[in-house]
């Protein structure tokens, strides 16, 4: 990887470093902590700790901004999973970390399975990792709007019989298998030729949050499950509903653009697995509504950091919310500074008090928009986003002291 | 990156003992002191790549604070390093002499817009980008705008006196400073200037403090002058086959009567490096050289000035043109010229980053000596910048491991300095002298100036704790 020339772009858009004034907690200091030339002043100056550093780079939200802005191509998430992976100590303090700060959910995760963490290693870890704040169960928002013209014909015309397989992630897989099942209702509106139970592959955890928790072992063993689960179903097209997940599928093809390390068989089947990641919201572009009774007044929408990609991996905007412009129009508002919700990467079991200050933030800046903190009883706090983590951390951070509470959930959820 | 050999000067504290810690300890409680190596690294470097690790790292939240550290750290002798984002280009923030590092990045308040005075009231740690977005939404304009400004604060700014792209007609960021609260050792508080926009009562302080880089004085309150905001703005940017010719347009655009907002250019290297980061419009294997420029006012007046500043180039010979009608249409088109300085890494995985100005009439002489420079000592030299002002980045890209490319690389430097004094330049335009060009400043200032300015030093900061080794002294 590229090294840090301390120039200080990534400055601009660190979540962390904007909600703290902590510069130790920067893209730049973990860059030059971590990096490839390591931090080194004078020749007889003894080396800083390595579990020091490990810790200190360990709080990152893992929410990609700042490569995104960095002229070097440094990638400061990939960096410190790195780092973690290469700690000898890192999965006793990981699961340390787990017990102290999510216990009380465990409950929730577990469904009926026996309370020692041996039992959650390898498969559950994803899930649990992934911040079981939010995870209530539940059959969460009510539905308001039914769609009345589906984009077939523009369906069809691309894709016409290719059989369509859903990628429903660690949240999807469980405690919202709603939108599972909304997400296949919708794809049956277009006309799609959904893979049937038993066809189907059955998806393992997308793998990011395995690899950012510097599991990598584990993350390359999901990846390749889902990978020959994809290749077994007859590579079909791959339909997301979380930024997230499409960022760690698309991941597999950064990984392994030239089928060399393992993943593909060749670079054929990477660019195959690149073209077939398609999110759902994508597909229904030009979609028409209606909206019922009774639906909020104003909907706010949270941009995931993860929701555009760049363009080696597929590229695109935010596909969700040019949909919910469409479809909502006036009635969506979204922040003019979207900010991260603060869910990312491990940061809610080493630092939860920092996740919580970039999740109060970014709530800080929806009411902004919304208003409704000023008028409550005109203005609801509703909130949808695109990704599964958001409306964890959403839900786990939203003002307590409101008098119809705050509602955030998946877009899909308000789909009838 | 390179090591900083730690000399400490005069009589000054050569390390924390642990009384001075409990001190710093007691005022600054909680996450408001860091004293961990691995938590204070990044305190002790800056964008131009040098380090020094900090004794600690104190972070005020209150002016209250900063007043009772001034007061213990005269009392003391303990050299105070001021601190806000760190993109300096010259190291001025690195403690390379030792000492606390104090980041006011807390303090971070914008205290007062005033559209009737035209003044804004901001404490130091406000970053620059979102003051000007902040001061827009009353239709108000706070100019100065060095290429950092979405990552750097105004507090740093005025601390560099930054300069940017649109000195060339709003001129730079001393001229947007009408007044300065500052904690001094001892902890007195002085302020200067005031909200007027005229003020001749008394020399002025306020211009001593702009561009002395943290060595007189540590910022809690400025207060920042600001006009009406142009209704629009327009961008051209213009690719030629040579670096003449682009030097040509450029002169063709002022002798046409229109001072632009920014005119920059970009030599050849410089292109090659943006187009390895970024596609590029421009023809990469004919393009020399490319010309950015601005030009605001009401929207009904830039079209008839896009019209004219389009006659201006064509007689140059341009090879293609790029016009951009407002800020969404412009924005692509200066990314590019700010990605510039970054780009240049890709030449090489070290660079002299210098920033020399010379009279604006002899631009295309120093351009064209710099890269002779280069080319004789066999070193990349990319030029790009300010060419409205006669400002001039020259990056001197070279590997450091190769002794013999790091011996050339600063032969290059010498002699670009040599070259620009020669043409009555100086050796920096924007950055400040700070560390990599402070033993440079006798080859500029003669001793009389050097003395006068110490004095002035002297009568800020008697016991010299304040930045100490930085700049000019």
């Amino acid at each position: 990887m590229a090294d840090c020339v301390l120039c200080g772009c990534c400055l601009e858009g660190c979540p962390l470093l904007a909600v703290t004034g902590r510069e130790e907690l920067s893209p730049r200091a973990k860059a030059l902590l971590a990096g490839p030339s390591k931090w080194q002043v004078g020749e007889d100056a003894a080396p800083l700790p390595e579990a020091d550093i490990a810790a200190l780079t360990g709080l990152c939200l893992a929410c990609g901004r700042c490569e995104k802005l960095c002229p070097q191509g440094v990638k400061v998430p990939q960096l410190m999973a790195a780092m973690r992976a290469s700690h000898p100590g890192f999965k006793q303090w990981l699961w340390r970390q787990w017990i102290t700060n999510l216990g009380p959910f465990w409950s929730l995760a577990a469904r009926g399975a026996a309370l020692t963490p041996e039992a959650f290693v390898p498969a559950s870890l994803g899930l649990a990792l992934k911040g079981l704040k939010g995870l209530r169960p539940g059959a969460g928002l009510s539905p308001w709007l039914t769609i009345t013209r589906f984009p077939t014909q523009a369906f069809a015309a691309k894709y016409a019989d290719r059989p369509v397989a859903v990628f429903d992630g660690c949240v999807g897989n469980g405690p919202r298998r709603a939108w599972g099942v909304a997400a296949r209702a919708l794809l049956r509106g277009l006309g799609a030729n959904v893979l049937a139970q038993g066809a189907a592959p059955c998806f393992s955890c997308c793998g990011s949050t395995l690899g950012v928790a510097g599991l990598p072992k584990d993350q390359q063993d999901v990846r390749r499950e889902n990978i020959a689960a994809w290749r077994a179903a007859g590579r079909p097209l791959l339909v997301t509903y979380c930024a997230t997940c499409r960022k760690g599928l698309a991941d597999y093809f950064a990984e392994d653009a030239g089928g060399d390390m393992g993943l593909f068989a060749d670079a054929d089947e990477a660019l195959l697995w690149r073209a077939a990641i398609t999110p759902l919201a994508a597909l229904l572009a030009g979609a028409q509504a209606k909206v019922a009774r009774g639906a909020p007044t104003v909907v706010g929408y949270h941009q995931p950091c993860h929701a555009a990609l760049p363009k080696e991996l597929g590229g695109g905007g935010d596909a969700d919310l040019a949909l919910l412009s469409g479809l909502l129009g006036a009635r969506l508002r979204t922040p003019a500074k979207g900010g991260c919700c603060g869910f990312g990467g491990i940061l809610q079991l080493g630092a939860p008090e920092l996740s919580a200050r970039v999740g109060k933030v970014c709530w800080n800046a929806l009411d902004a928009r919304l208003g409704f903190s000023a008028a409550p009883e005109v203005t609801p706090a509703y909130v949808l986003t695109g990704c599964s983590g958001c409306v964890m951390q959403l839900s786990a951070t939203a003002p307590a002291d409101l008098p119809g509470g705050a509602k955030v959930g998946h877009w899909l959820e308000i789909v009838r | 990156m390179t090591t900083q050999t730690i000399t400490k000067a005069g009589t000054l504290a050569t390390a924390l003992t642990p009384a001075h810690l409990r001190f710093l300890e007691s005022l600054f409680p909680g996450e408001g002191l860091l004293t961990d190596p691995t938590q204070m690294a990044v305190y002790g470097a800056d964008s131009s790549r040098r380090a020094a690790m900090p004794w600690a790292v104190a972070r005020p939240r209150t002016e209250e604070q900063i007043v009772e550290l001034m007061k213990w750290a005269e009392a003391e002798r303990m050299p105070i390093v001021p601190r806000l984002r760190g993109t300096g280009m010259s190291g001025g923030a690195v403690p390379a002499f030792g000492g606390v590092v104090l980041s006011s990045l807390w303090l971070n308040r914008v205290r007062d817009i005033d559209a009737d005075d035209f003044c804004a009231e901001v404490e130091p740690g406000v970053i620059t980008a979102e003051f000007q977005a902040q001061v827009q939404q009353q239709k108000l304009f706070y100019p100065p705008d060095p290429a950092s400004l979405k990552i750097s604060t105004l507090g740093g700014n005025v601390s560099t006196c930054a300069g940017g792209m649109r000195a060339v007609k709003y001129g730079v960021t001393r001229d947007y400073v009408l007044g300065v609260r500052a904690v001094l050792p001892g902890g007195r508080i002085v302020n200067t200037g005031g909200r007027t926009h005229k003020n001749v009562v008394g020399l002025d302080l306020t211009r001593l403090f702009v561009g002395s880089c943290g060595t007189l004085g540590v910022f809690t309150n400025l207060t920042l002058k600001l006009i009406p905001l142009p209704e629009s703005s327009a961008t051209v940017l213009v690719a030629y086959p040579s670096l003449h010719a682009a030097l040509t347009g450029a002169r063709g655009v002022f002798r046409a009567g229109i001072l632009p907002t920014a005119m920059e250019f970009l030599d050849a290297k410089a292109c090659w490096g943006i187009s390895q980061i970024k596609d590029v419009p421009w023809p990469k294997d004919k393009t020399q050289a490319v010309l950015v420029l601005k030009v605001d006012g009401s929207k009904a007046a830039l079209a008839a000035e896009l019209d004219r500043l389009e006659a201006a180039l064509a007689s140059s010979g341009p090879l293609c043109l790029f016009k951009g009608l407002g800020a969404k249409e412009e924005e692509p088109l200066w990314e590019l010229r700010r990605l510039v300085s970054p780009a240049s890494f890709h030449l090489g995985p070290d660079k002299l980053g210098e920033d020399v100005a010379v009279p604006r009439g002899k631009t295309v002489e120093a351009v064209e000596g710099f890269q002779a420079i280069g080319a004789e000592q066999g070193i990349h030299v990319v030029c790009y910048g300010h060419l409205g002002d006669g400002n001039t980045h020259v990056n001197i890209v070279y590997d450091s491991k190769d002794p013999d490319q790091a011996a050339r690389a600063k032969k290059c430097k010498e002699a670009v300095f040599r070259l620009t004094l020669s043409l009555g330049g100086t050796l920096s335009g924007e950055h400040g002298t700070g560390i990599t060009k402070g033993p440079y400043v006798p080859w500029q200032l003669g001793e009389t100036e050097r003395a006068l300015m110490a004095g002035v030093k002297n009568v800020f900061d008697p016991t010299g704790i304040l930045n100490p080794g930085k700049g000019w002294v």
